[in-house]
């Protein structure tokens, strides 16, 4: 009598070692994927966050150029394209103590994801 | 008859063999692919945050800027006259006095000495040679209008005693002209004096490089990268470039005008990447521009 040891795997187990082994691989590509996303957000959101700051910057320099401060009729709500980002700027009317104003500065630009819109609040001193 | 020849066929054998290099094959390739993509995420991570503090960085350092105004109510002679914080302002290069701490007068100053108690003297660090100094001159105490800020350089820096008798830091000055002459009598105990290390920010080229680099031009160093690489020179956008405008933010001649300082800051990788959406390895770069409204208000 012949004895049949066969042993091994089976169809089915080989299967689903591949599905598995697939899955994982998948996983580790899609985790690398993510994360070339996330720098790619950063990046846009990095600009986008320095065309806000240099819209502020440049606010406060022309809130400070007349005297009294906050007089000069380009200190106002208003909006630009700048580097492919879009920004709008809107300034406060003046506060009861006329020491300060506010100033929004919202940001609109385009990532993997959509469009995305930041908003850079501050205050600009007119006293 | 039981047959016992256990082990593999040479057939068995090869196919294993295949599909054992395919998968290593596979698998190689993967990790492979997965290293470059690796170093090419810190790359770019690494560039954004090299501009991204260029940004921050800068800012902060220039954001103090200002000028030191003498109003002819003050009395002294040399009315009216500045004396600005921007000494050099060209594309490439600027140089400027950085406030580094402030203290307050603890006897009556003379034409060569500012007396400040110890306890006062506060900031990034303490007064050293070669800084200069604001020193308040109050003259009318009833009135601010002709309060003026007069500057003088440190010469050398030692210890004293307070006319209280507590420590001071007596600091040996010079005035520039006849303001020295003048100031000091007006000048209250108890005023603040500020103290300021002339700087340098520069973009030069170091190791087939380019940099921001910086500079301690009071105490003499030697410059130092900031942070870099930096595109270079003959790339389309040169790596870092200044701009200096004035109220109306028109391009500005002089230091006195200067109100805003704008710059571009154009960062690369430190090497050859891979990037999105091509094959082929090269080196990316990230141009970032701001600016940064100057102080400059009478102090």
């Amino acid at each position: 009598m012949i004895i049949h040891r066969r042993r091994g795997f089976t169809m089915v187990e080989v299967m689903v070692a591949i599905v598995l082994l697939t899955v994982g691989v998948m996983a580790l590509v899609g985790s690398s994927a993510m994360v070339s996303r996330m720098i790619g957000r950063g990046r846009e959101s990095t600009l986008a966050v320095q065309v806000a700051t240099a819209r502020v910057e440049r606010l406060r320099r022309i809130a400070a150029s007349t005297t009294p401060r906050c007089s000069s009729p380009g200190f106002t709500t208003d909006s630009a394209i700048t580097a492919g980002v879009s920004e709008r700027w809107i300034v406060d009317p003046p506060a009861a103590s006329g020491l300060s104003r506010g100033v929004s500065v919202i940001v609109t630009y385009h990532d993997a994801r959509g469009l995305v819109h930041d908003t850079l609040r501050t205050v600009v001193l007119c006293g | 008859m039981t047959s016992r020849r256990r082990g593999f066929t040479l057939v068995e054998m090869l196919v294993a063999l295949v599909l054992v290099t395919a998968v290593v094959g596979v698998t190689y390739a993967l990790l492979v692919q997965n290293q470059r993509v690796s170093r090419a995420q810190i790359e770019h991570a690494g560039l954004q945050d090299n501009v991204r503090t260029g940004a921050l960085v800068v800012a902060n350092e220039l954001r103090e800027i200002g000028y030191d105004s003498i109003p002819v109510s003050s009395g002294l002679a040399v009315s009216p006259s500045v004396s600005p914080d921007l000494l050099v302002m060209l594309s490439g290069r600027l140089e400027y006095k950085a406030m580094r701490g402030i203290g307050f007068t603890c006897t009556a100053p003379t034409a060569s000495e500012l007396r400040l108690q110890r306890t006062t003297v506060l900031g990034a660090r303490q007064p050293q040679a070669g800084d200069s100094v604001t020193a308040h001159v109050e003259s009318d105490s009833a009135t601010a209008t002709d309060d003026a800020w007069v500057h003088a350089v440190i010469t050398s820096v030692g210890n004293g005693v307070c006319a209280g008798g507590s420590p001071a830091v007596s600091l040996q000055v010079a005035y520039s002209g006849a303001v020295g002459a003048l100031a000091p009598a007006k000048m209250s105990v108890g005023g603040p004096v500020r103290y300021f290390e002339v700087m340098e920010l520069r973009y030069y080229k170091s190791g087939g490089k380019s940099w921001l680099g910086s500079r301690s031009v009071s105490a003499g160093g030697v410059i130092e990268p900031m942070l870099g690489p930096l595109a270079d020179s003959t790339a389309g956008v040169r790596g870092l470039t200044f701009t200096y405008l004035d109220r109306n933010g028109a391009p500005a001649v002089l230091p006195n005008d200067v109100r805003e300082i704008a710059w571009t800051l154009k960062g690369v990788t430190g090497g050859a990447v891979r990037n999105a959406g091509t094959a082929a390895l090269a080196v990316d770069s990230l141009a970032l521009s701001t600016s940064v409204a100057l102080r400059n208000t009478l102090r």
